[in-house]
């Protein structure tokens, strides 16, 4: 920890001791609690009101990015009670030069000058951290019976902290990518490793004390959190905030023998703040690892996808309006390039899409992994994204823009989302892509917020579909599905779907639409979308809980991984459900498994709750697999891996391995399950375990 | 711990209420004062300080380690201001928020210094700062009351931080 922060939390300290705080009232007195216990009838189990889910905050977080000067296109009020709007579909403009830039930039400064921001919110790791967007595609070989990341979209690659080729796993540890060989699986050892910071090559970049892997160091603070051997002074999501120089490297690519890393690097030396990191290695020999090129391109990285060889990458590049007259035009006019030669993006390759109201770019830059030396293709867009779907052929970017319309201050200084305050909707930029070139179509948007990140978004026979969850005047929230042309223009639309409520997770399949919405039980919607101009509700089923990721499982199964409940809302646990949906009419629960106990003491959690990627598949052996940890304050967390499988319609629990238990806080983080035939392999930042998938016995583990 | 607390937690294991009052009176204050800033609220924080001893009481037999008597009471009086807050916002949703005090908009007096860092943070974050400067809580135990990783903790806290830096400098 640092002095500054040292001062503020002490100055915090001090005014929180010395603040006059309420009485404890009577109802709060020992007799009045003993009373009250001796008095009721204290019910074993309870039944629970759902807790504000993690999404909510996020949108609520959202909502809160109060945008002065909406570029909503009000083409009048419709018949119907609610206020209806349309958007016009925009096509590209781009700068003539880079003063025409520079004085939307000024002209953004002077507007906003009164205007609380919330910037960070949108663009830092909060979103990231909260939304862990992204996750099969694996270019190295197609052998079905080796692991590969779960994607939404097939043949399109995410990246992830762990791939697997099937003789050797690649995980990504903060800053340090290890390359384990896998077999045999009792003689699992390192083969290899990679500093990602040793390659990071930014001009001003500080060699301090701020990465240096595996020293002790000396900084003060707690240290347990941390991977053995790491300290307040290098841990990257600390230092990522204030460092310059400092890396946080986020997820990487496997692609024949090229692996791929990209993070964020800190470089407020420029006046730029954060620049995406591509780092590029050749990894033939796995011994001798080295770094063939590194890419740039100014902003927080967003997401990236892998199509073949082609490589897209996005980037938030939030613009310094702080700065003076001399350094504005510098620190407004976005860069990108390999290291040895980063240049300013093009006046012509800069799209000034609508009055844009945030000094921010979106930055989307493509390149080709087989021929590095074509060098790279970027474009920016005045704006920003949040979440990115992408196919073989188009890349959609989404973003959420509200506008605060209550005349309550005080939620917006507290930061309380009141439903109703807000008038939230979509934008959603539209790419083609060629080769590792990028081209910017148009943009369009639609009403409401994105709920289940990138899975809310779908392309198929060239119309890009879309699920939101919209509110009206009075904040009722209802969910959404849009139907866009290729000039972005909606040509089919159903709304109000679950009144009241918000959506949680979307499957798009073909023709269907599978919605799961949620306040205190959970309704499926299957939506038919087979005429795009007329999206129709076929069924719905209601069951409690509710589902944060879908996977179609076959053709007329779906499984949903979600959270349990009962008639009041959720309940602590995991819940797995398997429907059938063969008739889209009348969706069936044919199956459920509850994971967890049931109490406000004690919680089963699932990062699969959060990320695709956490969900293992095995498709040829039916087999799904998720990482679990089970949280009791008294005994600490136990860490474990879960497998199911599916068989004649039912969930059969397969395995639940033990991966680790302990209260001394040097629990792991990020677990991840991949396999290679009949052996899974779970790893975790600080441990690879293998385990036989016929007996469930533990086969080798190693230490990281 | 001391001793006699102990023994204070395993005669409320039986179902003793004037165990877990002795217990409970210990920690009140400051389980108040803690509802009180995370909530912005007297009456959330009471209502929340209220059902976590409720949901305290009937749990306590499952609580295995006497001496994780006091974060486990944080870990759910957290879980209780959390849902505190989102059943706030479910009322606000269906029209019948009634006399529900905005967080934000307290309906008590904090010193203006406090209020100032406080106003500029959410929920988790005022839990975070919280527990750690005030209660000194270690990551890993905040990781523990809040369901998630130390990591994350870490993240969270370094973040508030800098909030706060700016809020204080301002």
């Amino acid at each position: 920890m640092n002095k500054k922060d040292r001062n503020a939390l002490n100055a915090f300290r001090s005014a929180y001791e010395g603040a006059e705080m309420p009485e404890l009232p009577d109802e709060l007195s020992k007799e009045s609690i003993v009373n009250m216990l001796d008095q009721k009838e204290v019910p074993k189990t309870k039944r629970r009101k759902k807790y504000m889910p993690l999404k909510a905050v996020l949108a609520a977080t959202l909502a809160i990015a109060v945008i002065a000067g909406s570029s909503i296109v009000y083409e009048g009020i419709s018949a119907g009670v609610k206020l209806q709007k349309s958007y016009t579909s925009q096509a590209i403009k781009t700068a003539s030069d880079y003063k025409e830039i520079k004085e939307i930039f000024e002209k953004i400064n002077k507007q906003n000058n009164n205007t609380t921001w919330f910037g960070s919110r949108l663009f830092g790791k909060a979103t990231a951290d909260l939304a862990q967007e992204e996750g099969l595609g694996n270019a190295s070989g197609n052998n079905s019976n080796v692991g590969k990341t779960n994607v939404q979209v097939e043949g399109v690659d995410e990246a992830d902290i762990i791939k697997n080729d099937g003789k050797y796993l690649y995980r990504l540890v903060f800053d340090k990518l290890y390359i384990i060989s896998l077999l045999p699986a009792d003689k699992m050892k390192v083969a290899g490793t990679i500093n990602i910071y040793d390659d990071i090559k930014i001009a001003d970049k500080k060699t301090s004390d701020v990465t240096q892997s595996g020293s002790e160091g000396s900084a003060s603070g707690d240290q347990s959190g941390a991977s053995s051997g790491r300290t307040d002074a290098y841990y990257p999501e600390y230092d990522y905030l204030y460092e310059d120089g400092a890396i946080d490297a986020d997820e990487f690519y496997i692609y024949g023998n090229t692996l791929t890393v990209l993070g964020n690097v800190c470089d407020f030396t420029t006046g730029k703040g954060y620049k995406t990191f591509v780092n590029i290695y050749d990894i033939t020999d796995i011994s001798k690892v080295t770094l063939k090129k590194q890419f740039l391109q100014d902003g927080l990285y967003l997401s990236s996808r892998l199509i073949g060889g082609d490589l897209y990458i996005l980037s938030n590049f939030s613009v310094n309006l702080n700065s003076d007259e001399v350094f504005m035009e510098e620190s407004c006019i976005p860069t990108s390039g390999y290291s040895d030669n980063i240049k300013t993006v093009p006046a012509n390759d800069i799209c000034i899409v609508s009055e844009p109201d945030y000094p921010s770019y979106l930055i989307a830059s493509g390149l080709n992994l087989d021929n590095l030396k074509a060098g790279a293709n970027t474009k920016s867009i005045l704006g920003a994204g949040e979440n990115a779907y992408c196919n073989a052929e188009s890349l959609f970017v989404a973003r959420t823009k509200c506008t605060y319309t209550s005349n309550v201050l005080s939620d917006v200084v507290a930061e309380i989302y009141t439903p109703g305050a807000y008038d939230c909707l979509t934008e959603i930029y539209r790419f083609s892509l060629d080769d590792g070139k990028i081209t910017f179509d148009c943009k369009g948007a639609v009403d409401g917020t994105i709920d289940d990140g990138q899975f809310s978004m779908d392309e198929y026979n060239g119309y890009f579909r879309i699920a939101t969850t919209g509110s009206d005047k009075k904040g009722v929230t209802s969910g959404g599905v849009y139907v866009l042309d290729k000039n972005m223009k909606t040509v089919g639309k159903i709304t109000g779907l679950a009144k009241g409520e918000r959506i949680y997770a979307v499957r798009f399949i073909g023709e269907t639409a599978y919605v799961v919405t949620f306040e205190q039980t959970d309704p499926l919607f299957v939506i038919d979308l087979s005429k795009p101009e007329s999206p129709t509700l076929k069924g719905e089923l209601k069951i409690t809980g509710f589902s944060e990721y879908l996977h179609p499982v076959g053709k007329n199964l779906l499984l949903g991984i979600g959270k349990n409940g009962d008639l009041n809302g959720t309940t602590p646990g995991i819940k797995i459900s398997l429907f059938d949906v063969s008739d889209p009419k009348k969706p069936i629960e044919v199956d459920r498994r509850i994971f967890g106990g049931n109490s406000a003491s004690r919680d089963f959690t699932t990062d699969a709750w959060y990320t695709h990627k956490a969900v293992m598949v095995y498709s040829e052996k039916n087999l799904y697999g998720i990482p679990v940890w089970a949280s009791d304050y008294s005994s600490g967390i136990k860490e474990l891996f879960l497998t199911i499988r599916i068989e004649n319609n039912k969930i059969i629990n397969d395995y639940l391995y033990p991966l680790s238990e302990d209260n001394t806080g040097y629990y792991s983080i990020d677990c991840r399950g991949t396999y290679i035939d009949d052996t899974i392999y779970i790893s975790a930042d600080r441990f690879v375990k293998a385990f036989s998938m016929t007996d469930g016995s533990l086969l080798g583990e190693i230490e990281l | 711990m001391r001793q006699s607390d102990k023994a204070l937690v395993r005669r409320a294991c039986l179902g003793d209420t004037g165990a877990f009052g002795e217990l409970y009176s210990i920690y009140a204050p400051e389980l108040f004062k803690y509802a009180c800033c995370v909530t912005g609220s007297q009456q959330l924080a009471q209502d929340a300080v209220q059902e976590a001893v409720m949901c305290a009481f009937a749990e306590i037999s499952d609580l295995r380690n006497e001496d994780a008597f006091k974060g486990w009471l944080f870990k759910i009086l957290s879980n209780v201001c959390k849902k505190q807050l989102s059943r706030k916002i479910e009322l606000y949703a269906v029209g019948d928020a009634g006399d529900m005090p905005d967080e934000g908009t307290d309906d008590f007096e904090l010193s203006a210094q406090l209020r100032i860092a406080l106003e500029g943070l959410d929920a988790e974050e005022r839990m975070v700062l919280l527990l750690s400067s005030v209660n000194g809580y270690k990551s890993r135990e905040i990781a523990l009351m809040l369901n998630c990783s130390a990591s994350t903790v870490r993240s969270k806290l370094a973040r508030t931080l800098k909030k706060l830096r700016l809020e204080l400098e301002d």
